[in-house]
């Protein structure tokens, strides 16, 4: 027998060997999953949902499932009506996972009589579609993991109306950077300025252009977006709109590299990806010491990497951006425009203006051009029709974007 | 942020590159490019026009061989599609064009310049490509009177490209539809003879209590070539005429599929063996009618091993005046080894879940009309499934999901429901 032979024999042995694990999971009741849930109820509907942290599922399912990227949602709906109602998980995540999916990716290593447990299992966990009136029914659907609050829509159809439910779940051990801020205190109440919503030019006036470095000194980028929307509006806008939150930055390198203005670094990041989990935008918040018709207003720049690096390669070659910085703005505007979010927008013409000819640098050696005009982004609480959009009588908008 | 052992990285890269560069150029200093011209070019004739509430809008697609000419860079490579729109604003206010609903995460010209690691500056004079892309870019603010046209770079789609172009400004809204062929593709629908699959003297027109009694009465599932065993059920009944249907897949986000060819079985084992997308992949043809499928659609998640197929037969007889198809839809969730074929796709079991996603998937894509149950399959249980002709097992509550399908925009609100059959309820034990 070959030495060849003995090691293959050996590996079909060890791996049938390992092939015998048994499958346990513990029972839902010993989780607080119903306690925390958020409710929400529309005439005769009332939907819950709450979303199991990491370890929470793995003892939920008795497997690691989020280490494939895949975050439970538990919905429970009560239909009070007297139509049978219709439920759409593609409306939680129009790309789910299917139960058995979940139990086929995570059969490797587990007996036969296991696999076919945990099939079982993740079937039967399964949210229905079909409520029949007078019924309550729940289960999970199972989503593509985002980090921080997880956001998602329920929407539920019958034979009468379509309605829809809006979740924002925060998640047991994740801290978005946000929290650690107190925005009451970055300003002495004297300080701040309240104008009326038809002064927005003369409300902002005067405020930073570019943000700057750790010291001062040096010039940052441009921050060529003012967001107008009290702090838990513009929360739930991003996150609507595909945004995901940021841990607050432990890094000290992180932090000297990082863009201040007012003084201090962002108050809020938020980031999106493109598929394959390259990052594409980041977008920094300030919170500005103006008030427009009561509502907060935000500085903010969006920063679009280019060169479809992963954070590893970012790492070792530097990130490089899009110098054209105004095409991030327009992102941001439709964006927001698409997410049906956008009450209001119009723009300013000012002082950033750099041509791509005489394209700048700031302190990171990050390179970009701008035509200097400001967006100005007024948000809508509620879902508003894109065709409901007001321009604001502002400038004219940029005709080189 | 440079570290000496960075610093280091780049100066080896820097010498590599210098030498790659030396080899290019030694070998073919013959292929100086070209002045490009953006409007010159065979994609052009391909141009496509729709005008709507004084906004008139062409819109065209080069192939991977024009995008080539035109930018100098292997773009479909890199899964990166131009897109060339001309938008005519004839109303007496400015309008926005909003490339987001073309594509979501559509690239910046820049962006699609420096896919691969170049570092070059935007001030670079020497940086062609930087300014190539950046003057085809298409501007977003179209003032009163004028026009405005260049490329959108948006995510790759070949065989037809399907997009919208929203243009917005204070009167309102027009939203244009386009489904544009790209050449490169062998594509499957292309071979059938659709006129004459049956003679038109054939095909019956059915009424309602026919058409429950005809498909009901039609096998479970389909067979094999020679028209023997039973494989996966089908469970779809489709109503719609060829391009209806066509528009809607597209529209909803699923692929077209190529025939099996030299190209495409190469594509498909360099997509096997580097996991990455093959998005037009063959697919083995199961048979109905006594003939494999017309014509196949598919869906793709992350990778091959993860897609969702469907396979569709002309059935000989019409509804309400309109084709009647018999179609098979399957969750494919892995890949697996088997003694006939020697690997296969591993269907997800829960055959039903996937009939449902095709529902809300089309029925969000706003692409049906009605939808209806009917039997046909025969049930079969988690606990005693059945196997298809590779052997997978799969369940089903035994039902036929009937959609009309439509090309126009239909809300969800107003998509009828007939009440022919009702499914069972599934519980749940969470």
């Amino acid at each position: 027998m070959s030495a060849g032979r003995i090691v293959f024999i050996s590996l079909v042995l060890f791996l049938s060997a390992c092939a015998t694990r048994s499958y346990h999971y513990e029972s839902t009741k010993s989780f607080p999953l119903q306690d925390r849930a958020v409710t929400q109820t529309q005439g005769h509907i009332t939907v819950s949902a709450s979303v199991p942290g990491e370890d929470e599922a793995q003892a939920i399912f008795g497997i690691p499932i989020y280490q494939r990227g895949i975050q439970p949602v538990w919905i429970e709906i009560q239909n009070e009506s007297t139509n049978r109602i219709r439920f759409a998980p593609t409306s939680v995540d129009h790309d789910y996972f299917s139960p058995l999916e979940v139990a086929y990716m995570h059969r490797k290593g587990f007996s036969k009589q296991a696999r076919s447990e945990m099939e079982r299992r993740f079937y039967r966990s399964a949210m229905p579609r079909q409520i029949p009136a007078g019924e309550t029914r729940s289960g999970y659907v199972f989503t593509h993991a985002s980090p921080g609050t997880k956001s998602f829509d329920v929407e539920i159809f019958s034979a009468n109306e379509d309605q829809t439910f809006a979740f924002f779940i925060a998640m047991p051990g994740f801290t978005p950077d946000y929290k650690s801020v107190r925005f009451d205190a970055l300003y002495d109440h004297s300080e701040i300025r309240d104008y009326a919503a038809s002064d927005v030019r003369t409300a902002l006036d005067g405020l930073p252009w570019f943000s700057m470095d750790q010291s001062g000194s040096e010039a940052g980028l441009p921050v060529g977006i003012v967001i107008i929307a009290p702090g838990i509006d513009l929360l739930k806008v991003l996150l609507r709109a595909g945004w995901n939150e940021s841990a607050k930055a432990q890094d000290v390198k992180q932090t000297a590299n990082a863009q201040y203005l007012f003084g201090r670094v962002p108050d809020a990041v938020f980031r999106n990806q493109r598929q394959g989990n390259r990052e594409r935008n980041k977008l920094n918040l300030w919170l500005a010491p103006v008030k427009i018709d009561g509502k907060a207003v935000w500085l903010a720049q969006l920063i679009h990497f280019i060169g479809q690096k992963t954070p590893l390669e970012q790492a070792i070659f530097g990130a490089r951006i899009d110098p054209d910085v105004d095409d991030g703005s327009d992102y941001l505007m439709q964006n927001i425009w698409y997410s049906q979010s956008l009450e209001r927008v119009g723009w300013l013409a000012g002082e950033g203006a750099v041509s791509v000819e005489s394209a700048r640098f700031d302190f990171n050696s990050l390179e970009y051009f701008s035509d200097g005009y400001r967006t100005i982004l007024w948000l809508s609480p509620e879902p508003i029709s894109m065709l409901e959009t007001r321009h604001m009588d502002l400038d004219d908008p940029p005709l080189n974007r | 942020m440079n570290t000496l052992p960075l610093f280091r990285v780049h100066f080896v890269l820097r010498i590599v590159t210098i030498a790659i560069i030396a080899l290019l150029f030694t070998s073919s200093c013959s292929s100086t490019p070209q002045n490009s011209d953006f409007f010159a070019g065979s994609y052009l004739d391909r141009a496509q026009t729709q005008e709507e509430n004084g906004i008139r809008v062409t819109a065209a697609v080069p192939s991977a061989e024009e995008s080539k000419e035109i930018f100098r860079s292997p773009l479909y490579r890199r899964k990166v599609q131009p897109v060339w729109l001309k938008i005519e604003n004839n109303r007496d206010e400015f309008v926005s064009f909003l490339p987001v609903g073309l594509d979501p995460a559509y690239y910046t010209p820049i962006e699609a310049a420096n896919l691969d690691l170049k570092d070059q500056k935007i001030s670079d004079r020497r940086s062609s490509a930087n300014r190539l892309f950046f003057k085809a870019g298409m501007g977003n603010t179209v003032p009163p009177g004028e026009q405005r046209s260049g490329f959108i770079f948006s995510q790759l789609d070949e065989g037809t490209k399907s997009f919208n172009v929203d243009v917005i400004g204070a009167s309102g809204l027009s939203a244009f539809t386009f489904f544009i062929p790209v050449p490169g593709l062998r594509l499957d629908h292309q071979n059938v003879d659709w006129k004459n699959l049956y003679p038109p003297a054939t095909v019956r027109d059915l009424s309602t209590d026919e058409l429950i009694e005809q498909i009901e009465a039609q096998p479970c599932c389909v067979t094999d070539k020679k028209g023997e065993g039973s494989g996966d059920p089908i469970n779809l009944v489709l109503i719609g005429n060829p391009e209806d249907i066509y528009y809607a897949f597209i529209r909803a986000g699923w692929d077209e599929t190529e025939t099996i060819y030299k190209g495409s079985s190469w594509k498909t084992i360099t997509s096997f063996i580097g996991g990455s997308e093959y998005r037009y992949s063959p697919i083995s043809a199961l048979y109905v009618f006594g003939r494999g499928q017309d014509v196949a659609f598919q869906k793709a998640r992350e990778n091959i091993n993860e897609r969702n197929h469907l396979r569709l037969w002309l059935a000989p007889y019409r509804y309400e005046g309109i084709p009647v198809w018999l179609g098979q839809i399957s969750r494919d969730i892995g890949v697996r080894f088997t003694k006939k074929t020697i690997t296969t796709h591993k269907i997800d079991p829960d055959v039903d879940e996937t009939r449902e996603y095709l529902l809300e998937n089309l029925a969000y894509a706003q692409a049906l009309a009605r939808i209806a149950y009917l039997g046909g399959v025969d049930a079969a249980s988690l606990d005693q499934p059945r196997g298809n002709l590779t052997g997978d097992p799969y369940f089903t509550d035994g039902y036929r999901l009937v959609l009309w399908v439509s090309s126009q925009p239909v809300d969800i609100a107003e998509i009828e429901v007939e009440v022919w059959r009702i499914p069972p309820d599934r519980q749940s034990t969470p």
